[in-house]
């Protein structure tokens, strides 16, 4: 059982990855040390942090990679419940975060593996009408409304692009990842990670291109 | 003109140079060349606009997420519930799996003599006095203890396509769904659909399953059960379902014009869509478990499911919705074609 002071410690609420990755090194290890340690033990005090601290993160990784929002809000849900589940089974060769994402690019692929039998709805209408509302409440609106446009296109060339391609994309150009932790996310060597990389980063040009072609 | 030798061997690090992560040696490396190479610079250009893409996606405000602890919590909780179970929900999983299976394959079955049976159908006209053998998907499925009973005015409309009937299926849980029919068609080489037609149905579903507590299976293949039966109602395949309420004759009217419509449309070969949309509200908490629901012969489906959390907390809104175009439009109605009944189905039970 986790004391209050240790709680204020883990109460840091970093909603993006870059607040995360901004913390510092021995308090991200003392706190998934005692998080870890929370998660085997079932305390849902600390089920509910890491879910607080991790949640939003996995959440846009999801709805990067699949481009739907509801999809992503099951595969978020489904990424927690499996890892809570099997916590026991982790063996701390990465950091919590980076084994989430782990579980969370697997559940998204299975989805997408899913899709491939049906027909794929590229653009969520109920998506597409928050941005516009998401607009309409923004201080500049002609600014968000930019932005906003960005992320539609950008979700369309993304859901464009193949599974492993869109994930690399996703992990180094959107989230700002390095190679070494993308090389722990896939489970492999920093030289492979670096190569897929730079395939992916190619392969994203041509559809840009591809796309700017069909538009004009 | 751009020296080949040299474009191939930057040719690697463009990609790295746009994003601006080369070493220092590496980057005055590709500097030079690009100096000199109009072609390698219209290379780096489009790897910029690429990344600019993907930074303003980065940067962009995404829609929030709807899930939270208490939903994860919930589910967490249904998990351990069913595991404390222990032996009895493995006793009735055991049990279960086989009865589901079996009625699994039962509908199956159904389906594919139906199809065939409406092939020949169409093909050959039954004589009147043949009393019609409509296969129906509920009354193949035994686990859910269908019983025919009262029917509600819903007298079968003759040469309108699908008729709707009624039955009780015990105990009622509550769950409702509702199947809105959008159709459009456009003149060809529109490029808008201007033409939109609300139509819809509200139906009332329900099955025993569904009141099987702490298991999860069973309520997932209650749901996906009762959505196919729902889209088997739809497609005229079955004729048996239970209504709630006053008699839906005119929802009924408008759900039968909707598909005449499309068929209209199909007929003409018309540029189409129909898209139909199942919504189905429950007690139940619903599973991430996708809905593969046959559409077309080869088993194929077009459905998306969106999982919504209602306002009111407990309750979850499941939305099924299928495309169907213009080229797969054909196999749909090849299986939902269905010529009418001549008699009323509970002529026997209501003389």
């Amino acid at each position: 059982m986790l004391r209050c002071g240790e709680r204020r410690l883990y109460s840091y609420r970093r909603a993006t990855l870059d607040g995360m990755m901004a913390a510092t090194s021995a308090t991200l290890q003392l706190t998934e040390e005692q998080l870890i340690a929370g998660c085997r033990a079932g305390d849902r005090d600390v089920l509910e942090q890491v879910y607080n601290l991790y949640g939003q993160p996995i959440f846009r990784h999801a709805f990067f990679l699949l481009g739907h929002r509801e999809e992503a809000d099951d595969v978020k849900q489904e990424t927690f419940l499996r890892a809570f589940q099997h916590i026991g089974g982790f063996r701390r060769q990465c950091s919590l975060h980076t084994w989430l994402v782990r579980i969370c690019s697997h559940l998204c692929y299975e989805r997408i593996r899913k899709r491939r039998s049906r027909q794929e709805i590229l653009c969520d209408p109920a998506t597409v009408a928050q941005y516009r509302s998401l607009v309409g409440e923004a201080p500049n609106p002609l600014a968000e409304w930019n932005r906003s446009m960005t992320l539609e296109t950008a979700l369309y060339v993304l859901q464009h692009l193949p599974f492993a391609s869109r994930e690399l994309v996703v992990l180094h150009l959107i989230e700002g990842r390095d190679y070494d932790e993308i090389a722990a996310i896939l489970g492999c060597a920093r030289g492979t990670a670096k190569m897929r990389v730079l395939r992916a980063t190619r392969q994203l040009k041509e559809r840009v291109l591809a796309l700017l072609r069909e538009g004009g | 003109m751009p020296n080949r030798i040299a474009c191939r061997k930057i040719a690697g690090e463009l990609a790295a140079y746009a994003a601006d992560r080369l070493p220092e040696t590496a980057r005055d490396r590709v500097d030079r060349h690009l100096a000199l190479c109009a072609c390698c610079r219209r290379e780096v250009e489009d790897y910029q606009q690429a990344l600019a893409l993907m930074a303003g996606a980065a940067e962009s405000r995404i829609p929030a997420s709807r899930a939270n602890w208490q939903m994860l919590a919930a589910r967490m909780e249904a998990a351990q519930a069913q595991e404390r179970g222990g032996h009895t929900a493995r006793l009735a999983r055991q049990r279960l799996i086989p009865s589901l299976a079996g009625a699994a394959m039962l509908a199956l079955t159904a389906l594919a003599v139906n199809a065939i049976w409406h092939k020949n159908i169409t093909a050959s006209p039954r004589p009147n006095n043949q009393k019609p053998t409509h296969p129906s998907v509920l009354s193949t499925d035994e686990s859910f203890a269908v019983t025919t009973g009262k029917p509600f005015a819903i007298a079968p409309t003759a040469a309108q396509g699908p008729a709707l009937y009624a039955a009780h299926i015990h105990p009622p849980s509550g769950a409702t769904a509702s199947v809105q029919i959008e159709y459009r068609a456009r003149r060809a080489h529109a490029t808008e659909w201007p033409i939109a037609k609300d139509l819809s149905v509200a139906l009332l579903l329900d099955s025993p399953l569904t009141q099987h507590a702490g298991h999860s299976l069973a309520r997932r293949n209650s749901r996906r059960t009762q959505v196919q039966q729902l889209l088997a109602l739809a497609a005229g395949k079955i004729d048996v379902i239970e209504w709630n309420g006053p008699p839906r004759q005119p929802d009924t009217d408008r759900f039968l014009a909707a598909l005449g419509a499309a068929r209209q449309a199909q007929a003409m070969r018309e540029p189409s869509m129909l898209r139909i949309t199942v919504q189905a509200t429950g007690r139940t908490l619903l599973d991430s478990q996708d809905l593969y629901l046959p559409t077309d012969e080869r088993g194929g489906s077009w459905i998306r499911r969106t999982l919504l959390e209602q306002p009111d907390g407990d309750r979850t809104v499941e939305t099924v919705a299928a495309d169907f175009s213009h080229d797969n439009l054909d196999s749909f109605f090849s299986l939902q074609t269905c010529t009418p009944l001549n008699r009323h189905p509970y002529g026997d039970l209501n003389p």
